[in-house]
C-alpha cells in the first residue's frame, strides 16, 4: 500500500519497485512450491483458491477452508500461552477454547485438526500475567509440540482470525511488511517470538499425515 | 409584534430541534467493536475486526477504531446518512439493528454459560455481555 502511495509521489524512483502484502506473499510461496514440484495446475489454481470469487479480493481464510475442505490440509492452532497472553487480550484466550471445542478458527470457521499451545508461558512477573485469569497459575512450558512445529518444512499462517498471513518453516515465520519498503519490508521470527501470540497454521496433506500431534477431540473422524 | 413574532418562531424551532435531537439520541447508540466480546465470537455479525475496506489488517498487532451503530425505530438509510463510514476520513462503522445485537448478546451469553459449564475458562465474559445487552436496553428499549 505505501508502495503504491510513493509511486504515485515519486513514479521514476519506484518504477521498477513491485508491490506486495501478505497474502500476495503467501500466494505467490504457495505456488512457487507447487510448481517446483511439478503441480502446474494447482500453481495456478492456487490464486483462484484464496478469493471467494473473481472479483474479491484475496483473503486468507478463505484459502486456508478451500485447502483444508479440498486438498486435505491440516490446521494447527498455537498460542504461545493459553491462559496468560502478554497482552491481556481474551481474544486469544476464547479463540484457544473454540479451537479445542469447536475445531474451528476465526469467525469464517476454517477447521483445524491439531492445537499446540504452552511454548512460552508468560512468566509471573509480566504485568499483563493477572490480568484475564488471576487465580490460574502458571502454564507448564509444551517444549514437545513445539519440537514438532520446528519440523514442519512447509506451510502458512494466519494471524487474528485472517488479519494478517504468513509463511511458516521449520518453527519460523516469514512474513512480509506491506507498509515497507527495502530491507523492512521482509522479516524472519521464531514463532516463539512472534507478537501475534496466537495463530493458525496450516499444512500440507503429506506433512500433515506424519505430524506428530494430538488429533483434536472434535476433529476425529473428520 | 413581528418581533415578538420572531422569538416565538425561534423559541419553537429551538424547541423542536432539541426534541428531535433527544429522540433521535434514543433511536441508535455508537459503541466500540470491542463491546461484543472476541472478534471470533462477534465477527459473523460485526465483519472483520479491521477495517472493511482493506482485504487485510497491519502486518504488526494493532487495535482499529471501529465503531457499532444500534438503531432501533429508525431506517438503515438515516443512521448511515447520521454516521457514514467513509476510508478517506478513516471512520468505519458497521450498523447493527437492534433486535439482531439482542438476539446476538442473548445467544453468545448462552454459549459462554455453556461452556463454562463444560469447564472451559471464561473468565468474566457472560458477565461484561450482559452488562453491554442491559445498557442497549436501557438505551434504546421500549
Amino acid at each position: 500500500m505505501k508502495l503504491v502511495l510513493n509511486r504515485k509521489k515519486h513514479p521514476k524512483k519506484y518504477e521498477n519497485y513491485k508491490s506486495t502484502d501478505c497474502i500476495t506473499y503467501v500466494l505467490n510461496f504457495l505456488s512457487f512450491a507447487y510448481k517446483a514440484v511439478g503441480n502446474n495446475q494447482m500453481a495456478k489454481d492456487i490464486w483462484l483458491m484464496g478469493k471467494e470469487n473473481r472479483q474479491a479480493d484475496f483473503k486468507g481464510t478463505i484459502l486456508a477452508k478451500r485447502l483444508v475442505n479440498n486438498k486435505n490440509w491440516a490446521g494447527i492452532y498455537v498460542s504461545a500461552d493459553s491462559i496468560h497472553p502478554t497482552d491481556g487480550d481474551k481474544e486469544h484466550t476464547f479463540a484457544v477454547v473454540m479451537a479445542k471445542r469447536n475445531c474451528t478458527f476465526s469467525p469464517d470457521k476454517v477447521p483445524l485438526k491439531h492445537r499446540v499451545v504452552n511454548y512460552k508461558p508468560t512468566s509471573k512477573n509480566d504485568p499483563k500475567f493477572q490480568s484475564l485469569y488471576p487465580n490460574f497459575g502458571a502454564s507448564t512450558l509444551n517444549e514437545v509440540d513445539y519440537k514438532v512445529l520446528e519440523r514442519i518444512p512447509f506451510g502458512f499462517g494466519l494471524s487474528r482470525g485472517g488479519m494478517h498471513c504468513w509463511v511458516f518453516v521449520e518453527g519460523f515465520v516469514y512474513e512480509v511488511h506491506w507498509d515497507s519498503v527495502g530491507s523492512g519490508l521482509y522479516e524472519k521470527t521464531a514463532l516463539r517470538d512472534f507478537p501475534w501470540l496466537s495463530s493458525a497454521i496450516f499444512v500440507p496433506n503429506d506433512v500433515a499425515a506424519n505430524l506428530k500431534l494430538v488429533t483434536l477431540k472434535c476433529a476425529v473422524g473428520i | 409584534m413581528k418581533f415578538i413574532i420572531s422569538i416565538y418562531l425561534g423559541l419553537m424551532f429551538i424547541i423542536g430541534g432539541c426534541s428531535t435531537q433527544i429522540e433521535d439520541k434514543n433511536k441508535y447508540l455508537v459503541l466500540p467493536y470491542s463491546s461484543f466480546g472476541p472478534s471470533t465470537m462477534s465477527g459473523s455479525l460485526l465483519g472483520v475486526e479491521w477495517f472493511q475496506w482493506l482485504p487485510h489488517g497491519e502486518s504488526r498487532p494493532k487495535k482499529y477504531d471501529v465503531n457499532v451503530i444500534i438503531y432501533h425505530e429508525i431506517s438503515l438509510t438515516d443512521v448511515k446518512s447520521i454516521y457514514p463510514t467513509s476510508q478517506k476520513k478513516r471512520v468505519d462503522y458497521r450498523y447493527i439493528s437492534y433486535s439482531d445485537a439482542i438476539s446476538y448478546f442473548n445467544r453468545s451469553i448462552i454459549d459462554v454459560i455453556n461452556m463454562e459449564q463444560e469447564g472451559y475458562p471464561m473468565g468474566n465474559l457472560s458477565q461484561e455481555l450482559t452488562s453491554v445487552k442491559t445498557h442497549i436496553i436501557d438505551e434504546l428499549g421500549n
